[in-house]
C-alpha cells in the first residue's frame, strides 16, 4: 500500500474524476478537473520559465550578448495586450511563424509528398500479405484522391469512382476509431492498475 | 412481440453509467485474475528488436520522449523496455523531449523505473547516458538540433554539456547511430529533419492511436521500424526478458474489447428487434 501523500491525492482525484461517468456531474468532479487544469498550467509555466532561463538568460550571462535581441523581441509580444502599441508585437509574432513555416515546408515536401508518391509506384502484382496488395493500394489511393477533386461534379462513372473512394475513407475512419478505442482502453487499464497498486492489491 | 419491444426499450434506456460500472468491474477483475494469455511475436516488434540487437556495442542513440504523463500507460512501458534493452546492449543514450512540456517528469519516471538495470550494467550518468530534458521550439528545434546539437547548453539538471563526456563527440544528426522516437502527441518529425537530410536511422514507438499517422513513414523506407501499443510492448518484453506490466495488461485489454463487442452485438440485436416491432 502506498505511503506517499501525493499518491493518495492522485488516488482521490482519479476517483473524483470517474464519479462523472459512474454517477453524474457533481461538484467533486468539477473540483478534480479544475485542479488538473491548474496543475497543467502551473507545470507549463515552470517549464517555460526554466527554458527561458537555460536557453536565453544563462547564455547572456555567460557572454553571448546578442541573445538579448530575441529576448527583447519576446517581451514585445506582451505589447499585444495594449491596443495602442499592439503593432509593435507583430514582428516578434511573425518571425517565428515565418521561420517555422519555411522549415516545415522544406521537410514536408520530401517526407509527405515525394516519398509517398514514390511508395505507390510498385509492381501491380505483389505485396506484403497477398499478391493483390499493391494493386489494392493503388486503387485505394486513386479513388480517395478522386473523392477530393471538387472541380468536377461527382456523377456518372466519375461519381462511381468517388463513391468507392468514400467507402475506403469510411473504412479508414473506422480504423482510426478502433485505434482510438484501444488507446483509451489502455489509459483506463493504466489508471485502474494505479488504483490497485495504491491499495496494495498489485 | 411486446416482449421484444420491452427488451429493446430496456437496452435503449440503459444508462451510460451502468455500462461504465460494468467496464470498471471487468477491468478490476481482469487485473486481479491470474490468467495468462499466449502472446505471439509480430513482425513489427521483431523488426525493432533486431535493429537494436544489431547495433554495435557503444552506439550513440538519441532517445526522444514525446509523450506526456497522460499517455504514460501506453507509451511508458514501451519507453522503459526499449531503454532497458539499450542499456543491456551497452549503447550510449541521450534523452530529450520536444513536444510535451512535462518531459522532465516523464523522463525522470522512466529513469526511476530502469534504475535497477542501470545499476546492474554500471551505467554512469553523463558518461553512458544523459537526460537533456525539454527542448522548446517544436519543428524549429528538430531542425536546429539536426544541424547543430550543441545548441543544447545544459542537461536537465543545469550541468553544462561541456562537462558531460557523453556529449563530447556529438555534433549533429550524423553523430547518432539510431534515433528512437517514443511519440504519441504528434507526427514524428525526425523523418523530415534527421532521416531524410542526414540518413539517421529511425525507430518509432507510438500508441495504437498514433500508429495510423506514422505508418506512411514506414513504407517508403524513412523510418526503419515501428512498434505501437501495449501488445507490441508485451512482445518486446518477452523477447528481451524484461517482463513488465504490458504482458499482464493483455488480459485486461482483451476483456475490455470483449465487453465492447458484446455491447455492439446486444445493441444491434436490440435495434433489429425494434425494427421488427415496426418502430422507427
Amino acid at each position: 500500500m502506498a505511503i506517499d501523500v501525493g499518491v493518495w491525492i492522485a488516488f482521490a482525484l482519479t476517483l473524483l474524476t470517474y464519479s462523472y461517468f459512474l454517477a453524474k456531474d457533481n461538484i467533486l468532479f468539477r473540483f478534480a478537473i479544475i485542479t488538473l487544469s491548474a496543475c497543467v498550467m502551473g507545470n507549463v509555466l515552470v517549464i517555460s520559465l526554466r527554458s527561458i532561463h537555460s536557453i536565453a538568460l544563462m547564455p547572456i550571462l555567460s557572454g553571448t550578448v546578442y541573445y538579448v535581441i530575441p529576448v527583447f523581441m519576446g517581451l514585445t509580444i506582451l505589447l499585444g495586450l495594449f491596443r495602442k502599441h499592439a503593432y509593435l508585437s507583430r514582428p516578434a509574432v511573425s518571425l517565428p511563424i515565418g521561420v517555422g513555416l519555411g522549415i516545415t515546408v522544406r521537410g514536408v515536401f520530401e517526407s509527405d509528398i515525394r516519398r509517398q508518391i514514390i511508395a505507390t509506384m510498385t509492381p501491380l502484382v505483389g505485396g506484403k500479405y497477398t499478391p493483390i496488395d499493391n494493386l489494392l493500394m493503388i486503387v485505394i489511393v486513386i479513388t480517395i484522391i478522386s473523392y477530393f477533386v471538387f472541380t468536377k461534379e461527382q456523377k456518372g462513372s466519375w461519381g462511381g469512382i468517388t463513391r468507392v473512394g468514400r467507402i475506403f475513407l469510411m473504412g479508414m475512419f473506422g480504423v482510426f476509431f478502433a485505434n482510438t478505442a484501444v488507446t483509451r482502453f489502455t489509459y483506463l487499464a493504466g489508471r485502474v492498475l494505479f488504483l490497485l497498486q495504491t491499495l496494495g492489491l498489485m | 412481440m411486446s416482449t421484444k419491444i420491452g427488451l429493446s426499450e430496456r437496452i435503449d434506456n440503459l444508462s451510460p453509467s451502468t455500462l461504465w460500472w460494468i467496464l470498471i468491474i471487468i477491468v478490476f477483475g481482469a487485473w486481479l485474475a491470474p490468467l495468462k494469455s499466449p502472446i505471439l511475436i509480430s513482425d513489427e516488434s521483431r523488426a525493432v528488436y533486431d535493429i537494436v540487437e544489431s547495433l554495435p556495442q557503444g552506439s550513440m542513440v538519441l532517445f526522444s520522449i514525446n509523450f506526456d504523463t497522460g499517455n504514460y500507460p501506453e507509451a511508458g512501458p514501451e519507453a522503459e523496455v526499449l531503454f532497458k534493452h539499450l542499456v543491456r546492449k551497452g549503447h550510449k543514450i541521450v534523452m530529450l523531449g520536444i513536444w510535451p512540456r512535462d518531459v522532465p517528469s516523464v523522463s525522470q519516471r522512466i529513469l526511476n523505473e530502469v534504475t535497477s538495470v542501470l545499476n546492474e550494467y554500471d551505467y554512469e550518468y553523463g558518461v553512458d547516458y544523459v537526460n537533456l530534458g525539454y527542448i522548446p521550439g517544436l519543428e524549429i528545434a528538430y531542425a536546429q538540433l539536426a544541424d547543430d546539437f550543441k545548441i543544447m547548453g545544459a542537461d536537465i539538471h543545469g550541468t553544462p554539456i561541456s562537462q558531460l563526456s557523453i556529449m563530447d563527440n556529438i555534433v549533429n544528426a550524423e553523430s547518432f547511430d539510431l534515433v528512437i522516437d517514443v511519440i504519441t502527441l504528434n507526427i514524428c518529425a525526425y523523418v523530415k529533419y534527421w532521416t531524410i537530410p542526414y540518413g539517421t536511422r529511425l525507430i518509432i514507438a507510438t500508441s495504437v492511436h498514433g500508429s495510423t499517422s506514422e505508418l506512411p513513414f514506414i513504407g517508403p523506407g524513412m523510418a526503419e521500424a515501428m512498434m505501437y501499443g501495449l501488445r507490441h510492448t508485451a512482445e518486446y518484453e518477452i523477447m528481451t526478458g524484461f517482463v513488465g506490466m504490458a504482458g499482464k495488461s493483455m488480459n485486461v485489454i482483451s476483456a475490455q474489447f470483449l465487453l465492447l463487442l458484446l455491447m455492439i452485438l446486444i445493441g444491434n440485436i436490440a435495434f433489429f428487434f425494434k425494427k421488427m416491432g415496426g418502430e422507427d
